[in-house]
């Protein structure tokens, strides 16, 4: 008697499905992923909701909305200050990072040299080393300078905490072109400055931009180094809100994060509109 | 030629010039991070040891001699690494999902849901979760309702809900390595393993996940050196009470200023990154020794 | 400084790792000169060009421009322009900017730069597509753009990297008839590296036989494929039937031993001593079949082994007492009577074939 076999059925799936899973199994997976997705995003749409609260205290369930707290939020004058200064320290150290940060990414990729290993690893560790220690460190580093509270200082201290989010988004978006293109333009005679920026640039302008995006965002959020450099009068958005939470949550408080979440939810499209997010995100 | 060519050629005459000239657009790349980050950072040793001009070990001597810095640093790995194996647990079926069986114009969404909370500030986090594990929160309010409770169940200033905040900051970063581990993976020795009549169960277990076994483990190496060095998450969600190395450091500089003791401290901290970076490193060469990792810098 | 051609490489070598990739090459291309650097795949040709435009540094060595060394000056300093294997236009410029791209490098102003492109386009035959895009053209148009780009510069010599191998075979042909055109029109030196020996023959005045990383022969085309110094180089640049010999007698004649037959070649220059193991090469084309007896000064008596049709020069292959040597000849007639097994005689005369040294493996 011969046995018989099962021979699986295709349907139509994603090109990438080689696992064989039967619909039961993509079911299950798919709703242990989904679920898991959901808690992923349930904390800020949480943080969203609660900021329309009209409420005085922080209770949930919220039982009346309205846009109570985000006028007051707008109206007080240490808030709108560390907006603003978020905001100034984000655009300098983005467009610092990436001035600095695109030629280096260029050599890093393009040429070999000896050192060249070493020196990437140095580039992209302050994505490793403890941002604590870094901040720590600048801290005594500035005080014996003269100063820990300078714009500048902060602004250095964010740079180089961006700079590999630009070295790396740069370096993939680097990989993608054909370097006989640079060749023949220093072929042409330009130099390394005009192939830069009448060659590479030009073909590599969708990376540029999401690089400057990603060290905008990552210096809008950066806390860890910030809290160091800062003092009243100077906080950014983020130490701003952390000296608020050690003592109570209060609704302004939850308002403060609710904008936040949306200016980096909106980044977070904009980079992907420019780049795709998988291909910045490699990691 | 031209008199302008010849003056060329006398110039660039040596090939020390020659590579200076190719690599000087490093240079203020190169110039800043050694000034705002190499040299804080190579700061931190001599300054847990310099005080007053003279050399003192004081610093050192409190925190290896007292238990209390030894029990804090015992704190901050356990934490670290069950926060880790959470990670790699959620992330896992999560980044499979994404990889292998969701259809193409879905992974886009999903991955933008992933990368969402990395792009909002630490403390925005704590926030969220202060206000779904409060007292008052979410969660209490809920079960107090439903009558469950009848006092709010402290869950906020636990090491759980530290534990919390540090799997919510880096499941999306679990996700992802692993994410990019199964791209890479080749699918088709998962079908070869099936045709071979093994089953979907049997494929996974004995193909892709030793496959997938380095990356992962690199990506989970990432994660642990990471939830070491946070502070705030541990901070505010940890009260005053529950302390880690990240927030003791942060603790000497920002309240106690007593700088040597947080370099001290600091350094400690460096030394046991530095060996996690380490390890990291060197699973990171075997993914590229095994042909899994196309050599990506 | 000494005027040494146009172009003067001198012992460059380099290795990438331990990997000889250019080991030891000398050669001088002269004005005007149409050179080739032929050799199969991973040679080291395409290496070797790309260290005169200045893409890689030689480990040792000089290349000169002019009398000039220019051994360490980076690529955009150097008086020669590149033609690309893949053609690397600039695809965010227009045909007009591509072309335009060095002239602006060097500050031309712009009444003359249109002018120059203008003719240089026209040079190319591809006028009416100035306001295009790279993208927009067919292979073959953007080849001509590579040219059109690199000429404009007036360079002393133009590199160029097996530029028509992304071309099918028709458009190749009528591609190498323009580029020889355009080089003589010009009058500038042109290196040009390819693995087709046909078109190196056809196109060059000068050939140079790189393999492994040295360049095994230089010379005139003719005197290259007539006079071969090595079995590769008479293997590869054309066909050849390598037979192994002993010398047996030396002097105003040369009598070679090959399995018992003998062969009489005219006297050399320099001879080698009696008893020296030399290899003989014959190329097919010069040996003469037919079913009946030859009237040459070597003829031997051989078996048909097999025959091959080709357009231009059917190919039929004879065993000579165990050696197998292939002929070619235009001969329908002698090719259509040829059968397999059957017997024939084959020849050549004293003053053909050459005498090379055994390869050191």
């Amino acid at each position: 008697m011969t046995a018989s076999v099962a021979i699986p059925t295709r349907k139509r799936r994603s090109q990438s499905d080689t696992s064989g899973i039967g619909p039961t199994g993509r079911m299950v997976l798919g709703s242990i992923s989904g679920l898991l997705l959901m808690l992923l995003i349930a904390p800020m749409l949480v943080l969203l909701l609660m900021s329309f609260s009209n409420a005085d205290f922080v209770v949930f369930p919220p039982t009346a909305f309205s846009l109570k707290w985000y006028y007051k939020f707008f109206a007080m004058g240490d808030f709108l200050s560390a907006l603003l200064t978020s905001f100034e320290v984000a655009v300098a150290a983005s467009l610092i990072a990436t001035l600095i940060g695109l030629p280096a990414a260029y050599v890093l990729v393009r040429r070999r040299f000896p050192g060249r290993r070493a020196l990437a690893a140095v580039f992209l560790s302050p994505l490793m080393v403890p941002q604590i220690i870094v901040g720590v460190g600048l801290l005594q580093l500035y005080t014996a300078l003269g100063g820990a509270n300078s714009l500048t200082g902060l602004v250095m201290a964010h740079v180089v905490a961006v700079l590999p989010y630009v070295i790396r988004t740069v370096g993939a978006a680097l990989s993608t072109t054909n370097v006989s293109i640079e060749e023949a333009a220093a072929d042409l005679g330009a130099n390394q400055l005009e192939v830069l920026a009448f060659v590479v640039v030009p073909m590599i302008k969708g990376g540029v931009l999401a690089a400057a995006l990603f060290a905008l965002i990552m210096s809008w959020i950066n806390v860890e180094i910030s809290i160091f450099l800062t003092t009243t009068g100077s906080y950014t958005l983020p130490v701003l809100l952390y000296n608020y939470m050690e003592y109570s949550l209060t609704p302004v408080v939850v308002v403060a994060g609710s904008v936040s979440i949306v200016v980096a939810v909106a980044l977070v499209a904009v980079i992907d509109r420019f780049i795709g997010l998988s291909s910045a995100m490699r990691l | 030629m031209t008199p302008e060519d010849a003056s060329v050629a006398a110039k660039a005459s040596t090939k020390a010039e020659f590579m200076v000239g190719r690599l000087w657009l490093l240079l203020p790349a190169t110039i800043v991070v050694a000034i705002f980050f190499v040299l804080p950072v190579a700061l931190t040793v001599p300054k847990s040891v310099f005080r007053d001009g003279s050399v003192n070990f004081d610093a050192y001597a409190a925190v290896l001699g007292d238990g209390y810095y030894g029990l804090v640093l015992w704190r901050s790995l356990w934490l670290s690494f069950v926060s880790t194996v959470v990670c790699v647990l959620l992330g896992y079926p999560i980044a499979y999902y994404a990889t292998r069986l969701s259809a193409r114009r879905y992974k886009r969404y999903i991955y933008m849901i992933i990368l969402a909370p990395l792009f909002t500030t630490a403390v925005t986090r704590v926030i969220a979760w202060t206000m779904i594990l409060g007292n008052q929160g979410i969660i209490n309010t809920l079960l107090m309702q439903l009558g469950w409770t009848e006092a709010p169940v402290r869950m906020l200033y636990t090491d759980t809900a530290i534990m919390t905040g540090l799997v919510y900051t880096m499941v999306p970063f679990s996700v992802l390595t692993i994410a990019s581990v199964l791209e890479n993976l080749d699918g088709k020795l998962e079908e070869g393993a099936r045709d071979l009549g093994a089953t979907p169960w049997q494929a996974f277990l004995r193909v892709t996940l030793p496959l997938s076994a380095p990356g992962v483990s690199a990506g989970a190496i990432l994660v642990f050196a990471l939830c070491l060095s946070a502070y705030v998450t541990p901070a505010l969600l940890g009260g005053g009470r529950i302390k880690v190395m990240a927030s003791l450091v942060f603790e000497q500089f920002m309240r106690t200023a007593n700088w040597p003791l947080g370099s001290a401290i600091a350094c400690v901290l460096l030394v046991v990154t530095g060996f996690v970076i380490f390890a990291y490193g060197r699973v990171l060469e075997r993914r590229v020794t095994l042909g899994e990792d196309r050599g990506r810098p | 400084m000494s005027e040494i051609g146009v172009v003067c490489v001198q012992q460059v070598s380099k290795r990438f790792g331990d990997v000889p990739a250019v080991n030891d090459v000398s050669f001088v291309v002269e004005k005007g000169e149409f050179v080739s650097l032929l050799g199969p795949s991973g040679c080291g040709k395409s290496t070797l060009l790309r260290m005169i435009a200045g893409f890689e540094t030689a480990d040792s060595g000089s290349i000169l421009f002019e009398g000039r060394d220019y051994t360490n000056v980076p690529a955009h300093l150097r008086p020669v322009n590149m033609v690309f294997q893949s053609y690397a236009l600039f695809p965010h410029l227009s045909i007009f900017d591509n072309v335009a791209f060095g002239l602006r490098r060097k500050k031309v102003p712009d009444k003359e730069v249109t002018r120059l492109v203008l003719q240089f386009l026209d040079l190319v035959n591809l006028n009416d597509l100035s306001a295009r895009f790279p993208s927009q053209l067919s292979g073959g148009q953007q080849q001509r753009v590579a040219l059109a780009r690199a000429l404009v510069n007036r360079p002393s010599v133009l590199l160029l990297d097996e530029p028509l191998a992304a071309l099918d075979l028709k458009l190749r042909k009528k591609m190498q008839v323009e580029l020889k055109v355009l080089q003589r029109e010009l009058g500038i030196s042109f290196i040009y590296v390819t693995h087709d020996q046909e078109e190196a023959l056809a196109l060059s005045d000068k050939i140079g036989v790189v393999s492994d990383g040295r360049m095994l022969q230089y010379g005139p085309a003719l005197e290259v494929y007539d006079r071969p110094r090595s079995e590769f180089v008479a293997k590869f640049l054309g066909e050849a039937n390598i037979i192994q010999c002993t010398v047996r007698a030396s002097g105003d004649w040369l009598e070679l031993v090959a399995a018992g037959n003998t062969v009489r070649m005219r006297a050399l220059a320099e001879s080698p001593p009696v008893g020296a193991k030399v290899l003989l090469a014959i190329r097919p084309e010069d040996i003469v079949l037919s079913a009946t007896a030859v009237e040459e000064d070597n003829v031997y008596p051989c078996v048909v082994e097999n025959k091959a049709f080709s357009g231009t020069a059917p190919i039929v292959w004879v065993n000579v007492d165990g050696k197998t040597l292939s002929v070619r000849s235009a001969d329908r007639r002698t090719f259509d009577a040829m059968e397999v097994g059957m017997p024939a005689f084959v020849g050549w005369r004293s003053t053909q074939g050459v005498l090379i040294p055994e390869d050191h493996r």
